[in-house]
C-alpha cells in the first residue's frame, strides 16, 4: 500500500488526486466513523462529517496558499481534530450535543468549538453538502441547467444547447428547477437545523 | 413555492419601494417564505467551489466503491476475508512501496494530462446528442460523475465513451476507464483510437500493469499517432528505470 507523507496529502488535496484521497479515506474514515458511533448509529452522519472535514481543510489550505504547514501537529492528529469539532458542532446544532454531554466517556472535553474553527466554513461546507445532495436528486436536465447558470453560463448560449426556442423558456425551466431544488433543502432535517440555529445565536 | 420571481428580484435588489414594503412585511409575517428567501440565498455556495465539489465526487465514488465491496462480503465470513485481505495488503503493500512503484506513478503524472472537453464541443457537430454536450460541459467544469452519468445515455457512440473513460480516470476508478477504453479499440475503425490507445496505456501504468502499458505504447510510437513522441519517451523512461 502506498503511504504519503503529511506535505504530500496536502498537495494531493490540492490537486484532488484519486489516489491520494483514496488513501485520506482508507486511513480516516474509520477513524471518523469510531468518533461519531459513539453518538450514532446512523452511517451517513460519519459520512457527512467526513465530507465536511476534507472540505474544511481545503478552505484552510486555500486561505493559506502555498504558505500553509501543519506545523507542530501531524496530519493524522490534525485531521482527526477536525472532524471531532465538527461533529460537535453538528450535535449541537441539532440538539443532540445537550443530551450527550452528560454521559461519560464521550471525548467531549474539547475546547470551545467558536474557539477553534472558524463556524461560517463550517455552516458554509455543510450547506454546499445539503445543496449538492439535493442537487443529485433532481432530474439530470434540472442539474446540468442549475449548474451550468449558478457558473454563470450565458442564457441565450443555454437556450441554444438545449434546444430552447427562448431565453425566456429556458429560464422559465430554471424557475421550476430552482423551485423543486428549494423545496427539497427547506425539508433537509439538518439544513432546518443550520438554520434555527443562526437564529438562537442571533438572539 | 409561488413566489421565486418576487424573491429573485428581491435579492437582487430589483424591487421598487412599494414592492420592497411588502414583501419585507411578507417575509416578517410569514416563516415559510423567509425559509425559502435563506435558501435561494444560500443557493450561492454552489458557485467557485469547484475544487471541493472535485474532492467530493472522488470521495463519494471511492465510498460507494468501498460499500458495494463490503456489502459483498457476507457477514459470517468476513472476518476471515478481511483477515486474508489484510496479509495479502501488507505483501501487497510492501512490493507497491518498491522503488518501482514509485517511479511509474511519477511518470504517471508527468505524462498525464486532461483532455479538453471543448474537442467534442467546439467541433461544429451539430448532431451531438443532448446528452452527450450537456455531459461534456459538466466534463469541462470538472463534475465529472454528473458528466459519466449523462454519457451513459449515449452507449453506442465513442466520443461519450471516451470523454467517459478519462472522467473515470479523474475519478480514480482505472479499472472502469480501462474498460471504456477498450471498447473504443474493439470498435477499431472510429476517430478516436489514438486518444484511447494512449489513455488507456496510461491506466496500464497508474494500476501498475507494466506489461499491457508498455504493448500500447509500442502500438503507438510505431504509427503516425500525435501521441507518438511521448509514447517513445514513455517507453524509454520505462525501460531506463
Amino acid at each position: 500500500m502506498q503511504t504519503y507523507g503529511d506535505d504530500q496529502i496536502i498537495e494531493g488535496i490540492r490537486k484532488a488526486d484519486p489516489i491520494v484521497l483514496e488513501f485520506i479515506y482508507n486511513n480516516y474514515f474509520n477513524a471518523i466513523r469510531a468518533i461519531v458511533k459513539k453518538q450514532s448509529r446512523n452511517n451517513d452522519d460519519a459520512w457527512d462529517v467526513f465530507q465536511d472535514t476534507i472540505n474544511y481543510l481545503i478552505d484552510i489550505i486555500q486561505k493559506e496558499d502555498k504558505d500553509f504547514s501543519l506545523n507542530e501537529a501531524s496530519f493524522s492528529t490534525f485531521f482527526i481534530g477536525i472532524g471531532k469539532r465538527i461533529w460537535i458542532d453538528r450535535l449541537r446544532k441539532s440538539g443532540r450535543y445537550v443530551l450527550m454531554k452528560n454521559v461519560p466517556d464521550t471525548d467531549f472535553s474539547e475546547p470551545a468549538l467558536t474557539e477553534v474553527l472558524d463556524s461560517q466554513d463550517v455552516e458554509t461546507n455543510a450547506l454546499l453538502r445539503i445543496y449538492r445532495k439535493h442537487l443529485d436528486n433532481l432530474h439530470p436536465d434540472c442539474k446540468y441547467l442549475i449548474t451550468m447558470l449558478m457558473n454563470e453560463k450565458d442564457g441565450a448560449f443555454m437556450a441554444k444547447k438545449l434546444q430552447l426556442k427562448s431565453t425566456q423558456v429556458l429560464y422559465n425551466k430554471k424557475r421550476s428547477c430552482i423551485k423543486k431544488l428549494i423545496r427539497f433543502v427547506i425539508n433537509d432535517p439538518e439544513y432546518i437545523n443550520i438554520k434555527q440555529h443562526g437564529k438562537s445565536r442571533e438572539n | 413555492m409561488e413566489n421565486l420571481e418576487k424573491i429573485e428580484k428581491y435579492l437582487k435588489g430589483e424591487l421598487d419601494d412599494d414592492d420592497l414594503w411588502e414583501f419585507k412585511k411578507s417575509l416578517h409575517n410569514d416563516p415559510q417564505l423567509a425559509l425559502e428567501v435563506e435558501a435561494m440565498r444560500d443557493m450561492d455556495v454552489l458557485q467557485s467551489q469547484s475544487l471541493k465539489i472535485d474532492v467530493m465526487d472522488k470521495l463519494q465514488a471511492i465510498h460507494a466503491r468501498k460499500n458495494r465491496a463490503q456489502r459483498f462480503l457476507g457477514l459470517p465470513v468476513r472476518n476471515a476475508v478481511a483477515a486474508a485481505l489484510l496479509i495479502l495488503a501488507t505483501i501487497g503493500g510492501g512490493l507497491l512501496l518498491t522503488q518501482q512503484g514509485r517511479h511509474n506513478q511519477q511518470l504517471f503524472e508527468q505524462y498525464y494530462s486532461l483532455e479538453s472537453g471543448a474537442f467534442g464541443l467546439r467541433s461544429g457537430n451539430t448532431t451531438l446528442e443532448k446528452s452527450l454536450e450537456q455531459g461534456l460541459q459538466f466534463y469541462e467544469l470538472g463534475d465529472y460523475k454528473s458528466a459519466i452519468s449523462l454519457f451513459d445515455l449515449s452507449p453506442d457512440n465513442l466520443m461519450a465513451r471516451l470523454y467517459k473513460g478519462i472522467s473515470y480516470m479523474e475519478l480514480g476508478q482505472f479499472d472502469k476507464a480501462s474498460n471504456e477504453f477498450s471498447v473504443i479499440l474493439s470498435d477499431n475503425d472510429n476517430l478516436f483510437l489514438d486518444q484511447a490507445r494512449w489513455y488507456l496505456a496510461l491506466s496500464y501504468l497508474k494500476t501498475g500493469n507494466i506489461a499491457d502499458a508498455k504493448s500500447h505504447l509500442a502500438v503507438i510510437a510505431s504509427d503516425r499517432s500525435v501521441y507518438k513522441t511521448r509514447a517513445q519517451k514513455l517507453i524509454n523512461e520505462l525501460e531506463n528505470k
